[in-house]
This record gives C-alpha cells, sequence and structure tokens, in this order.
C-alpha cells in the first residue's frame, strides 16, 4: 500500500493494472459500456475484466459524429451498435445484472429491443432504464417478462411505450420506483399501477401528449425539478408560446428550457438570488427568432444578475421590451433604480428597437 | 468530550482522530465493536495516505453533522451553498490526485482496505472521468500501461467488439 521509494522506477509502473479487480471493475461500471469494452485492448491484463460488469449502460449516440446536428445514424452504424450490445451479452459472464440502461435515438427492430431487455430480466437485473426512439409511431411493446421480474426494483422509461399489464392483475412484483414519461397512458393507469404493484414507493408518470402541446405554461421550481429528473429527454414544447416559471437560482434549468420552446414570444422569470451562472454553449432559437418580450423578477442588481441581463439583450435578437423588476421591499432599491438604468444603457443590444424599462 | 482513538501508519506515525470520523471506516469500526482497538490502532496504511484520508472523513463527517443540525427555514438556500463548497472541495482534491496518480493508487488501496464505500467509489469515478472517450494509446500512456499483445492478437480484438474502438 506504501508509495514505492525507488524513484527510477516510478515513472515506468504501472499501477493502475496492478489495481484488484474489483476496484477495476467498479472503476469501468462508471463508464458507458463502450468504453469499458473498449479497454480490453490495453494489454493482456485488460482483456477479460469488463465481461463481469454489472452496469450495462448502451447509447447509440454516441457513435454519432460530434459535428453531426442531426440524430441520424447511418445503416453501417446501427448494425455496428447492434452487434455491440448482442455481442456484450453473449461474452459478457452471467453474472446478476445491476443496471441496464439503454438509449437509441434510431431503433430498427423492435425485435431487438425485447431481445436485450429479456436477456437483462434472466440476469435479475434491478434498474432498467429505457429511452427508445422508433421511426413507428405505435407506442413500444415490452417484453411480458419485465411485468413479473422478481428482482425489478427500479423502471424508467423515458419514451412512449405501452405499459400492458397482465390481466392475471399483480405486476412488478418487487418494483419500488417508476418513472414513466409517455405520450398517453389510457385512461386509468395510474390507478391501475397503484393498486396492482404491490411495493411500489415512488411513481410518477408524465403524459406529454398534454404537457408538451400547450401553448402557455407556469411552472414553479418543484414541476421543473421533475422535468429536469428525465433531463435527457427534457420535454420539446413546440406550441409554446408564453412560459411563466420561476427558477430560484438554477438559471441553467431556463435555458434547458428556453432551448426546448423554440417558438417563445413571452416570457416571465423569477430569478431568486444570484447565482454562479456561465453561459450556455449556444443560444437558444427563440431568443433569435420569436422572444419578444422578457420580464425579470427577483432583481437586486448582483454581478450575476446583471451577467444574466446583459447576455438576453446581446443575444435577444428580435426582442420589443425587456422589463427588470427590482426585488421588493429592498432597502436600497431607489438608488439601484437608476444606478442600474444606467449601466443597462450600454450594454450591447441584439435588437436596435428594444426598449428597456426597471420597475 | 468527543472519544478520541490514535491510529498509528504503517510507518509508525499517531494520528489522534474522533470516533466519528474514523467509524465511517467499516473496517475500524469493526475493529473498535470487537474491543481489538485498545490503544493505538495499527492500519496497514502509510502516514500521507492516512493523512489524505482522513482528510477526506473529515470533511464528509462535516457535511453530515451540518445537515443534522439544520431546520427547515432557509434550507434550500443553504444546501445549495453548502453543495458549491463541497463541489468546491472535491474538485480540489481531485485536482491534486490527477497530479500525482501514486498517491490516487495508494488511496484507492486504502479505502479499499478500509472500506470507506464514499471514498472508493468517488475515486472510482475520478479513474473514469480520466479514462472516458480516450483513445487505447493515450490510456496506456497516461498510466504507463504495457501493451503486451502481438499485432494478430490485438487485431482479433478489435474485430471482435468492432464498435468499442470507434472513436
Amino acid at each position: 500500500m506504501d508509495r514505492k521509494s525507488d524513484c527510477s522506477n516510478q515513472e515506468k509502473e504501472d499501477r493502475f493494472s496492478g489495481l484488484p479487480d474489483p476496484i477495476l471493475r467498479h472503476i469501468l461500471s462508471f463508464l458507458p459500456t463502450k468504453d469499458a469494452v473498449a479497454t480490453s485492448i490495453l494489454s493482456s491484463r485488460w482483456k477479460l475484466v469488463w465481461t463481469s460488469l454489472t452496469n450495462l449502460c448502451f447509447d447509440d449516440r454516441l457513435c454519432l459524429e460530434d459535428e453531426e446536428d442531426t440524430d441520424v445514424l447511418t445503416n453501417d452504424a446501427s448494425t455496428m451498435f447492434e452487434n455491440f450490445v448482442n455481442r456484450v451479452l453473449v461474452l459478457s459472464y452471467p453474472v446478476d445484472i445491476n443496471k441496464f440502461s439503454l438509449h437509441c435515438c434510431q431503433l430498427r427492430y423492435l425485435a431487438c429491443l425485447q431481445s436485450w431487455v429479456s436477456t437483462a430480466i434472466m440476469r435479475n437485473v434491478r434498474e432498467i432504464e429505457l429511452g427508445i426512439k422508433m421511426d413507428s409511431f405505435i407506442p413500444i411493446e415490452l417484453p411480458e417478462s419485465i411485468y413479473t421480474s422478481r428482482t425489478l426494483e427500479v423502471l424508467k422509461l423515458n419514451s412512449d411505450f405501452a405499459i400492458r399489464l397482465p390481466p392475471s392483475g399483480l405486476c412488478f412484483p418487487s418494483l419500488k420506483i417508476l418513472h414513466v414519461e409517455i405520450d398517453d397512458g389510457g385512461d386509468n393507469l395510474t390507478e391501475t399501477l397503484l393498486s396492482n404493484c404491490p411495493v411500489l414507493e415512488d411513481m410518477s408518470i408524465m403524459l406529454l401528449k398534454f404537457i408538451t402541446k400547450t401553448k402557455f405554461l407556469s411552472l414553479t421550481i418543484g414541476t421543473i425539478h421533475v422535468l429536469d429528473c428525465v433531463a435527457d429527454f427534457f420535454p420539446r414544447f413546440p406550441n409554446l408560446t408564453c412560459l411563466e416559471v420561476e427558477v430560484l437560482g438554477r438559471w441553467e434549468l431556463l435555458f434547458v428550457l428556453l432551448s426546448r420552446a423554440p417558438n417563445l414570444e413571452s416570457l416571465i422569470a423569477d430569478i431568486g438570488f444570484d447565482c454562479n451562472w456561465t453561459k450556455p454553449h449556444f443560444v437558444p432559437d427563440c431568443l433569435l427568432s420569436h422572444l419578444k418580450t422578457i420580464k425579470i423578477r427577483g432583481i437586486k442588481g448582483e454581478k450575476n444578475q446583471l451577467k444574466l441581463i446583459k447576455y438576453l439583450l446581446k443575444n435577444g435578437e428580435v426582442l420589443d421590451t425587456l422589463i427588470i423588476c427590482l426585488q421588493r421591499a429592498f432597502p436600497q432599491k431607489m438608488g439601484l433604480k437608476d444606478k442600474l438604468y444606467q449601466e443597462l444603457l450600454i450594454f450591447e443590444r441584439g435588437s436596435k428597437t428594444c426598449k428597456v424599462k426597471v420597475l | 468530550m468527543a472519544i478520541m482513538y490514535a491510529l498509528k501508519s504503517s510507518d509508525n506515525e499517531i494520528f489522534e482522530v474522533e470516533q466519528k470520523v474514523i467509524e465511517q471506516s467499516e473496517t475500524i469500526k469493526k475493529m473498535i465493536e470487537d474491543g481489538a482497538a485498545t490503544g493505538e490502532i495499527p492500519l496497514q496504511v502509510s502516514s500521507k495516505t492516512l493523512a489524505k484520508v482522513l482528510e477526506w472523513c473529515k470533511q464528509r463527517q462535516h457535511k453530515t453533522v451540518e445537515n443534522e443540525n439544520d431546520d427547515n427555514k432557509g434550507k434550500r438556500k443553504k444546501e445549495r451553498d453548502e453543495d458549491d463548497d463541497i463541489k468546491e472541495w472535491e474538485n480540489k482534491f481531485s485536482d491534486e490526485l490527477k497530479a500525482d496518480k501514486d498517491v490516487l493508487f495508494d488511496l484507492l488501496l486504502a479505502s479499499n482496505y478500509l472500506d470507506l464505500p464514499a471514498l472508493l467509489s468517488f475515486l472510482c469515478q475520478l479513474v473514469a472521468d480520466m479514462v472516458a472517450g480516450k483513445m487505447p494509446e493515450e490510456i496506456r500512456r497516461m498510466f504507463n500501461i504495457e501493451n503486451d499483445f502481438t499485432p494478430e492478437e490485438e487485431k482479433a480484438i478489435t474485430a471482435e467488439h468492432g464498435w468499442a474502438f470507434q472513436p
């Protein structure tokens, strides 16, 4: 356990490969399975370490080229991905699987998904997470064995799945956590699940059909946290024109929302206290093309708050009006109002016609 | 008055530590429960590594105590500030380890031996982050791993798991 004192050898020593197998497996369990399997080529010591992985995490988006914006895979890439998942499932030791996670931006064959999930169930999987896009518009069917698994405790479905409970009634005998985000759950999915799953502790069902078609949306911080939990598949709101939101120090979530609402015209945001905020990597579409009115509440003139306002003014290319509402009952309010207004005047503006008001 | 224990490193240095801090280690906790820990507790860990382990345990202990003392009022903001502080501390801790990989591996083995699951996971995640998305040649260079495959063997492995080696 002690550091070797021989300094001349220190440079050359390979302490990584010298770690015991359980630690190496633990390290690999934090990697996407693609990277974990790739360690097999490092040296003969590494050739089989990955085969006892208990967390399998597949994501076909990893084979999209960085420059590509689209979520479209070539047929060759899809075939390679399918072969990869098949081989990993066949070649790994049949140890119990802790977590099986699968994200496909383009699944070609339902049969693949069903066989992979069935294999995971046969290997006593404890947690399943699926986010699948298919070309067909019908909800995706899960293999029947998922409903009767005695080991499955966590199930997260971030795509449009058809949940068909077995006629016998009892289902998901060990399931504690269920998060589902589906288009349409039928009439009484929630009640049916609640009355049939014996040990369910935590369930959230989001019916995208309603939430994503809305034109007006008012969100509190609690709701945003729920949306944030499924962040990978944070829904798009193509029809949304008017958004009122409370982000209280989680400003990055404001930008996630903006980037998913390309046609937003009016935004009212309560940003709460100052937070350490970094500019997003790209400007949300709505700022460049649709967003005309922004009202920001809870401003006290703090450094990061100004940074945020500066960003909105600079990038809001079609902005008509920006209204800054100072924090209510804020002692320095009177002096601040003029000072802030002066400061705002020198900020660069993306829209020449934009009016700024401080209230 | 907190109960203190004396830990003895493999190079015979003594560390006086509060019971609550060292009980995060399942190994030491068991030694104490079994009554094997009268006087100094001898550990197969060097003083340099043990100092780092304790640095981690104290930080964790600090965090748990503060959370217990919190009431609900203003908790959300306070928690967030604390989270930021902890993150900053962890980033600094990680940077030091990344810069000196020998300490990193000593610490990995020590956290395994002392049965400190939180530290072990933290370190495994750290190493995973160092490896993620890197080409095999880069990983070998970073950790001095010697490639003992023949070109034929290497070719066979690449063929077997095609997609894994796509950049």
